[in-house]
């Protein structure tokens, strides 16, 4: 029974950690550029005025721009129910739930771009245009990296994995390889640097922001909750699977203490690594992204093919 | 039971002669509904009839041998013939009753009677394909099915484009025939009988190579049928021409039927009994599906887009089909089942989804009389339920939780990735791997079509003046399209428990559970938001245009500049032809026309230059015409002496 008491603390932590993940890495960012920056709940402080705030909706809007915040935000959440943070156990989840978890996070996609040509202006048919073609090249690497995890883990749901992957050795070739795809992959799939930026205020270079660029309000607090809480998501899902160690498997409160620090210092060294790549580089033109996406899939290839081999 | 089976199937013969019967009558009404109306209810029937079948794994069968006609003709039911039925019938209620509403249009032009002739011959007739045990027979109906198809593709014999699609079809279907004419004849002989389950028994007794061309000419015919490049060409041709019913037919039924075909023939009678079958299955399974959406997306016209995605949803059920072949190959019988079982979930989800798209697309044209996505826009303004029922149709095929799209999706995606550990063979694993990785690419590249087709055509602002003749629009079309779209929820919650009956690896999980916390979510979202702020105040106001205040429909993204950075990446397959042309006139202003278009790598790759060398052949044997009618009896002679020697020393 407990057990499943922990599938909502851990689903709760994702989401009231998020905009704190957020406020960090934009932390790490400033302190980078040598600024000051803003304070590290300031996220929290904008979703909070956001909701006091009322909504403007557009005159051609329909019961898409309605539905997209609350089923963005749902979705992200539900998909974060099957999300190992810092406790593993095989009964929380089912066969084959990373893939609901990767299609629960389409589903915010399609409704965000739909939502961008629903209130009929031209920077939410381009931001929708650009976000669907950077989530087709990213759908291949996706599903080799669900390969590659059931290759090395031997499980094919995310709880198990996890455990499985707890202690197994980082440094293999494949390992690194897989790391380096799935870094990518977060990258392409959360609108970071290079992909997209997420601090921008010109439209024509906008992604992720023009489609929701007509928001206002709670609207906009829900969306921007849900792509935070994507975020973090991912890169739970990124150091739990591709940098495995520190989950605790049993109940004892010593152990579970220990694992959310272990989990809480690799999320902060996730938000470290994001930053300087956020600072070093700038943001690539749409058509470079099929090399973005080709270098991921090429990666995971690699990793799956050094399994393989290693195996057999 | 096998009553309500009877009943069923007798009523859909009996429509056949019913609605030539009714040309007698003047009333239009009766001459659409009555058959329409019979159909739907044979089909209720033979639902019932079939899912009992299928929950019990029981076996009906019926023969004429009572009227001593037909001896050895047999009709049988067992599972697999049952799901088809189910699918078939699944998909003639919502058509049968979209039709009495849509068909209005129809009736003063063209003649009812025809259709609705031709409409039951094609039901009838793959209800009897499915069913047919015996090769003879199955053949017989097999080329019913498609020439009432032809007549139904041909409907609207007014327009030029529409005949040349049925000229097109009706070529490639024959091809197909002629394959499956001579893998039934290696068969029959083999198996010295025309009944399949005689000769099941006798496979084994035949030569390797025998088996392989027996292989090739029946996938060759039902690949052809279902779409599978390079004989997808007909495709895109028939089903846009078809009116919207009789392509949901086409689209969500008939290709199905080749899936079935394929399936009994090669899984069943003959057991896949050679690696590179499975793997040749699998691998044009995936470049079709690829080839097919890129086509789909570059695609203007409604139908068209949809024609082609059924093409690329085809390909995922061969791929998959294939898949199980290698997995049964391999010694994986529980892994080969599931593949299985996975193929024929994704039959049925897409007979539901695509229909409902058709018949969206009928809705459409029927209110605007425009095909062409760039003209239209805003229509979620005048046609709300249909354009609700659309969004849920592009949801579905896009895969999405939780909905029917997304079982399929990821029962197959499953399948794939625990083969590619089962299996041992590097080849396959490498097939497997590319197998899979195509079919993930189309899946995103699916979305990304849908997304922009619901987008374009309800979305935003009208982008021409097209709502000014609107069309009132027929209640009953609407309700079919909702029957259709309950149907993607309803068979996502039982899909679990029913393809259980298949498998029992197939377990999703819990789905009405899922459903259940996501509304639970979603309640806790709302009432939390709603508690922050309950005075929220909600305006309407016009869209952000950068400061311009002359926001207008042609401001917006159209189709093709919303997929352009697709066409641009797929370039390699996606020729496109520039041709400038620029007027200079002395009194008149100059002009400069541009014409772009995408060059058909199969039509200039493939068919144009076979056409050309057949053409180039018959150039050359024509040079023995002479004219003169003494040289051909010469020939005649000629020609009988030869036989007459060759008679004698043999």
């Amino acid at each position: 029974m407990i057990k499943y008491l922990m599938i909502l603390i851990q689903t709760a932590l994702l989401v009231g950690l998020a905009p704190l993940f957020v406020g960090v890495v934009r932390k790490f960012k400033a302190m980078l550029r040598g600024k000051k920056g803003t304070p590290l709940l300031q996220m929290y402080y904008d979703i909070w005025k956001l909701l006091q705030k009322g909504r403007i909706i557009s005159v051609h809007a329909s019961f898409i721009t309605t539905l997209t915040p609350v089923i963005s935000l749902v979705a992200i959440i539900t998909a974060s129910l099957f999300v190992p943070v810092f406790y593993v156990s095989p009964e929380l989840g089912f066969t084959g739930d990373f893939i609901l978890v990767i299609y629960l996070i389409a589903v915010i996609k399609f409704f965000n771009a739909h939502s961008g040509l629903d209130a009929s202006s031209t920077f939410g048919g381009m931001g929708g245009s650009r976000e669907m073609f950077i989530s087709m090249l990213a759908e291949p690497a996706i599903f080799l990296g669900f390969v590659y995890i059931f290759l090395r883990s031997g499980e094919l749901n995310l709880n198990s994995a996890a455990a499985s992957l707890n202690t197994k050795l980082v440094l293999a070739p494949a390992s690194i390889a897989a790391f380096f795809a799935f870094f990518i992959i977060l990258i392409m799939e959360n609108a970071r640097i290079p992909i997209d930026n997420p601090e921008t205020h010109l439209e024509l270079t906008m992604v992720h922001e023009a489609m929701i660029l007509e928001y206002s309000g709670r609207d906009l607090a829900l969306i921007e909750l849900a792509s935070s809480v994507k975020l973090l998501v991912f890169s739970t899902l990124f150091v739990n699977l591709f940098v495995g160690g520190g989950i605790a498997a049993s109940l004892n409160p010593g152990g579970l203490l220990v694992a959310l620090v272990v989990y809480l210092l690799k999320i902060l060294a996730l938000a470290f690594i994001l930053s300087v790549l956020e600072v070093w580089s700038a943001k690539y033109r749409v058509f470079r992204m099929p090399d973005v996406g080709a270098m991921a899939v090429t990666s995971m290839f690699v990793a799956i093919i050094l399994l393989l081999v290693s195996r057999g | 039971m096998k009553v309500l089976l009877d009943i069923g199937l007798l009523g859909f013969g009996v429509t056949i002669p019913i609605s030539l019967l009714l040309a007698a009558t003047k009333n239009s009404s009766a001459k659409l509904k009555v058959p329409a109306m019979l159909q739907l209810l044979a089909a209720i029937l033979v639902l019932v009839g079939a899912i009992h079948v299928f929950l019990t794994n029981g076996q009906y069968s019926w023969n004429f041998d009572y009227l001593n006609m037909f001896p050895g003709v047999k009709f049988v039911m067992d599972r697999l013939a049952a799901f088809f039925v189910i699918i078939i019938t699944l998909v003639v209620i919502p058509v049968s009753l979209y039709t009495t509403g849509y068909m209005k249009e129809y009736s003063r032009k063209y003649s009812l009677t025809y259709f609705s002739f031709f409409t039951s011959v094609f039901i009838s007739t793959m209800l009897m394909v499915v069913l047919s045990q015996n090769i003879f027979f199955f053949l017989v109906a097999w080329e019913l099915m498609s020439v009432s198809s032809y007549f139904l593709v041909v409907y609207e014999n007014g327009k030029r484009p529409a005949v040349d699609a049925g000229s097109l079809y009706i070529i490639m279907t024959h091809l197909g025939a002629l394959f499956l004419i001579v893998g039934f004849a290696l068969l029959s002989y083999y198996g010295q009988s025309f009944d399949l389950e005689i000769i099941k028994t006798a496979v084994a007794t035949i030569p390797h190579w025998v088996k392989n061309l027996i292989f090739v000419s029946l996938f060759v015919a039902f690949g052809s049928k279902a779409g599978l490049i390079p004989l997808h060409i007909w495709l895109p041709e028939a089903h846009p021409a078809a009116p919207s019913n009789v392509s949901a037919l086409m689209s969500g039924v008939m290709l199905k039927v080749a899936a079935y075909g394929f399936i009994r023939l090669l899984f069943n009678v003959m057991g896949f009994s050679m690696m590179w079958w499975g793997v040749l299955v699998a691998l044009i399974g995936a470049a079709t599906a690829l080839i097919g959406i890129i086509y789909a997306v570059t695609q203007k016209d409604i139908k068209r887009f949809l024609a082609f995605s059924s093409a690329e949803n085809m390909g995922i059920i061969f791929a998959t089909l294939g898949i199980a072949g290698i997995l049964s190959r391999s010694g994986f019988a529980a892994l080969s089942t599931m593949a299985l079982a996975a193929a024929l979930f994704h039959c049925i989800n897409h007979a539901i989804y695509k229909s409902l798209l058709f018949l969206g697309a009928g809705n459409i044209i029927f209110a605007t009389g425009v095909r062409n996505l760039d003209e239209l826009g805003g229509l979620q303004k005048k046609l709300p339920r249909t354009a609700i029922w659309f969004f849920i149709g592009t949801a579905a095929i896009s895969a999405l939780p939780p909905l029917n799209g997304f079982m399929s999706e990821w029962a197959i995606t499953l399948v794939i990735i625990k083969g590619i550990k089962a299996v041992t063979a590097p080849g396959i694993q490498m097939t497997l791997l590319i197998t899979g990785t195509l079919l993930a690419l189309t899946a995103g590249a699916a979305m990304y079509g849908f997304v922009t087709l619901y987008g374009i055509i309800f979305s935003g602002t009208p982008r021409t003046d097209y709502q000014k003749k609107l069309h009132p629009m027929e209640p009953v079309m609407e309700r079919a399209l909702a029957i259709l779209a309950g149907l993607t929820l309803v068979v996502a919650i039982l899909g679990n428990w029913f393809m259980s009956h298949l498998n029992t690896d197939f377990t999703f999980g819990n789905m009405p559970l899922l459903i259940c916390a996501m509304l639970l979510i979603t309640g806790l979202i709302l009432y939390f938001t709603k508690r922050v702020n309950p005075t929220e105040t909600v305006e309407v106001g016009e869209t952000w245009a950068c400061g311009f205040n002359n926001l207008n429909g042609q401001l917006q993204y159209t189709a093709k500049g919303f997929l352009q950075p697709f066409r641009r990446n797929y370039q390699l397959i996606l020729r496109t032809e520039k041709k400038k042309q620029f007027d200079k006139h002395a009194f008149k202003k100059e002009k400069l026309t541009i014409e772009v278009s995408i060059v058909d790598f199969f039509e200039e790759g493939i068919y144009k230059p076979t056409i050309r060398l057949a053409e180039y052949v018959s150039g050359l044997i024509s040079k023995i015409q002479f004219g003169y009618t003494q040289i051909y009896i010469l020939y005649i002679l000629i020609a009988l002496v030869a036989v007459i020697v060759k008679v004698l020393r043999y």
